[in-house]
């Protein structure tokens, strides 16, 4: 498989790095290889941070940013949207326009009385990682459950994330 | 043995090694990036997995102090830190090693200041690289989890009775997760040497005294002799590193029959080894061990290439571009057939190493 490189974009405190350890532990306990790490500075908590992701089939070596993502995560709106990038970005609205989807996580998660979204991006991305580049997260969301590395209010949060998300794609 | 393959970050795949180890006395004055392994360790003791005593004293300095008084009572130790925390630590290190003190310090190797940073580069360690301590440098969190339970293991061989220091990338390989296959207690609590009274400042049946004066007439010998146990110590640990269960050695060579070499180590190898082609006329040496500094492996590699391009995270800070190059350029300079040697800098404060930048230099030099 050609290795999937996922770029996650946040504001630190809003749980993005936590989602993306998490995932890639997950990852991890299938066959697959996943490498995952964080980037921010010194600044930390409301600052702009990033975590990067790759997801392949072979032991992963390198260890530097990812500047070609395969897919972006963001808790922002971005200004520019690179072509071939899958998007998946928390908004106002809930809409798809070509690679881009526009996913109202805050909203979703406020709703259920929960000030944090990441887990609804969470899911999200596994509906992309599932339905765009065919990736079996039975395995993924069993691991979740079992080993209980997330709780049941976030693993509510993530299942809501992939039914939106399954419905705009 | 048991072997367990999970995720685990460097910071936390050292920490699980050190644990692991169960040494008596850590001392560390948390320092970014390897503050998680004190709050790890902290937490197995406060939660009686570990049954160390863990000392917070009020900086570096005394930190490796007290490693260095519970190493001469003959207890295992370790320590954590990296940047300003070590350059602080310097005066006590040459004392640890002068006196054959065995201590495991990893190190998430930090920019020094000014300017300020807290990011990645080897200028660190490469300060305080001739001071007695044995430095291994880390590729991958696999290679973290290895060389520090190796640390502990040859630290403490009676031939070597020496300080040493892993070295693992900050912000690259200490935050970053991968899998790893680490071995269950059992095998690790077999693999290392049990802890005697023997030689200890509490030996009471063999009383001793400890860093005492040494006039001129004892002082080079004593020094010479250091110098001679430190060179020795190569063969111990070529030994070692091959018959651990998970094998490794003081040099890796990738692409040995290519005519070009880079000179690298740590994490940036990876990216170098995921960027040339398998058939490329340019091969990597890779340097895990730089204290004994290799010298008679890389002749063998290196000589009569065409040309090795030494790439350094460090500057030496006298025009002389980086500490790797002139030592990879001592090494090779009595050979007849030596290669051309050229230095290249790469990543100071953290700055990125793209593939398209191993690229580039492939591109000047070839």
């Amino acid at each position: 498989m050609d290795t999937i490189k996922i770029i996650f974009l946040a504001k630190g405190g809003e749980g993005i790095k936590s989602i993306s350890l998490k995932l890639a532990k997950a990852i991890n306990s299938t066959g697959l290889f996943c490498q995952s790490f964080p980037e921010y500075g010194p600044e930390r908590s409301g600052s702009y941070i990033s975590a990067y992701l790759r997801i392949s089939d072979h032991e992963i070596l390198s260890h530097y940013p990812i500047k070609k993502p395969t897919i972006v995560i963001s808790t922002y709106e971005l200004q520019k949207y690179q072509k071939g990038v899958f998007y998946l970005v928390n908004s106002n609205q809930n809409i798809r326009n070509n690679n881009i989807i526009f996913l109202q996580a805050k909203k979703l998660a406020k709703k259920n009385n929960c000030p944090f979204f990441n887990f609804v991006l969470l899911g999200g991305l596994l509906t992309i990682l599932e339905k765009q580049f065919n990736l079996d997260i039975n395995e993924i969301l069993n691991y979740f459950k079992k080993d209980l590395i997330i709780s049941k209010k976030d693993f509510g949060l993530l299942s809501l994330g992939f039914i939106k998300t399954k419905q705009l794609l | 043995m048991r072997e367990n393959t999970i995720s685990l970050t460097g910071n936390e795949a050292a920490a699980l090694a050190i644990a692991q180890a169960n040494p008596q006395l850590i001392a560390g004055y948390p320092i970014t990036p390897v503050t998680e392994i004190l709050h790890i360790l902290s937490q197995n003791i406060n939660n009686k997995k570990m049954i160390s005593q863990l000392i917070l004293p009020e900086s570096e300095h005394s930190a490796i102090s007290a490693c260095l008084g519970a190493s001469a009572c003959n207890m295992r130790t370790a320590t954590a830190t990296a940047s300003q925390g070590l350059l602080l630590m310097h005066e006590v290190l040459g004392v640890v090693s002068g006196l054959r003190l065995p201590v495991v310090m990893i190190v998430g190797n930090r920019a020094v200041s000014a300017p300020l940073n807290i990011h990645n580069d080897h200028s660190d360690t490469m300060a305080i690289k001739d001071s007695g301590w044995l430095q291994f440098y880390a590729e991958s969190v696999q290679e973290i989890y290895d060389l520090t339970l190796l640390a502990f293991k040859l630290s403490e061989d009676e031939n070597i009775n020496l300080p040493i220091m892993v070295c693992m990338d900050g912000f690259i390989t200490t935050h970053e997760l991968n899998k790893i296959k680490v071995f269950d207690n059992e095998f690790v609590n077999e693999y290392l040497p049990k802890k005697t009274n023997k030689n200890s400042l509490f030996d009471f049946d063999d009383p001793k005294t400890m860093g005492h004066l040494a006039l001129p007439k004892d002082y080079q010998n004593l020094r010479l002799k250091l110098e001679q146990t430190i060179k020795k110590s190569k063969e111990i640990i070529k030994q070692e590193f091959s018959s651990f269960e998970h094998k490794m050695n003081l040099i890796e060579v990738y692409n040995p029959l290519a005519s070009n070499f880079f000179v690298c180590m740590a994490s940036a190898c990876g990216t170098i080894k995921e960027t040339l082609k398998k058939d490329s006329d340019w091969g990597l040496l890779k340097i895990s061990v730089f204290r004994p500094f290799p010298n008679e492996e890389i002749i063998q590699i290196l000589k009569g290439k065409r040309q090795v391009i030494v790439l350094d995270k460090s500057l030496t800070l006298k025009g002389n571009g980086g500490h790797l190059y002139e030592e990879v350029r001592s090494a090779l300079y009595d050979q007849d057939n030596r290669p051309k040697i050229y230095g290249e800098i790469y990543g100071l404060g953290g700055k990125p190493f793209y593939p398209k930048d191993i690229k580039k230099i492939v591109k000047k030099y070839d």
